[in-house]
């Protein structure tokens, strides 16, 4: 397994998990409260910190597992993957953030556009990772 | 779903005909990673027209005798 594909691997995890977190607090957070709440920075710092220092850690772990594989650059291939994964994962991005704006449109609900945003920025990159996971395994 | 493409390719067994060279010798001569190496002999990936030249120069012989078309893979 390239480093590129295990950094995918324990990134798509440590957002997944991050983003769970985050989602589940603002879900029971609005739920106490009534009504979506307001945008947290408080919450996203801490989520934000907790995706770094998870990252910083795995990372220094797999390189020093593998130190020569972790000084490769990108080949053609690895190019080519990080391409296609990234296009498609805009979609989903697109759709979360087109989806967003109709629920405002119609419920004129500036918090919750706000949280689909951040919602639909780590389902994307979730996505990416997965993608990319797949097209390393499976082909470009 | 990625389609395997319908490229055959002897790089694995030119390798081994050249004194046994390791996968990771063969990346390096053409300048992409070892894994890029093992999805080329797996036929998970097809190179660009430069690695597929590059790889045919390392071993001295042409293009035609590293990759062929699979004819049996066309719909």
């Amino acid at each position: 397994m390239s480093f590129h594909e295990k950094s995918a691997w324990i990134m798509g995890l440590l957002l997944s998990l991050t983003g769970l977190w985050y989602i589940n607090q603002v879900w029971s957070r609005s739920d106490a409260l009534g009504e979506t709440i307001g945008p947290n920075i408080v919450l996203i710092a801490v989520a934000t910190g907790m995706l770094i220092f998870g990252a910083i850690i795995s990372h220094i772990i797999i390189a020093a597992s593998n130190p020569e594989e972790a000084s490769d650059a990108e080949d053609e291939r690895d190019q080519q993957v990080l391409r296609r994964a990234g296009n498609i994962s805009g979609y989903v991005l697109g759709f979360g953030i087109f989806a967003g704006l109709w629920h405002y449109y119609f419920l004129s609900d500036g918090n919750m556009l706000f949280h689909i945003a951040v919602a639909s920025l780590i389902a994307s990159q979730v996505a990416e990772y997965a993608l990319t996971i797949l097209f390393y395994r499976r082909g470009v | 779903m990625a389609k395997r493409p319908p490229i055959l390719n002897r790089v694995k067994a030119l390798r081994e005909a050249h004194d046994g060279m390791s996968q990771a010798a063969l990346a390096k001569e053409i300048g992409v990673t070892r894994q890029t190496v093992i999805a080329i002999e797996q036929g998970r990936y097809s190179p660009s027209l430069e690695s597929a030249f590059r790889i045919a120069r390392v071993f001295g012989v042409s293009l035609d005798d590293v990759f062929q078309w699979d004819e049996t893979a066309e719909a």
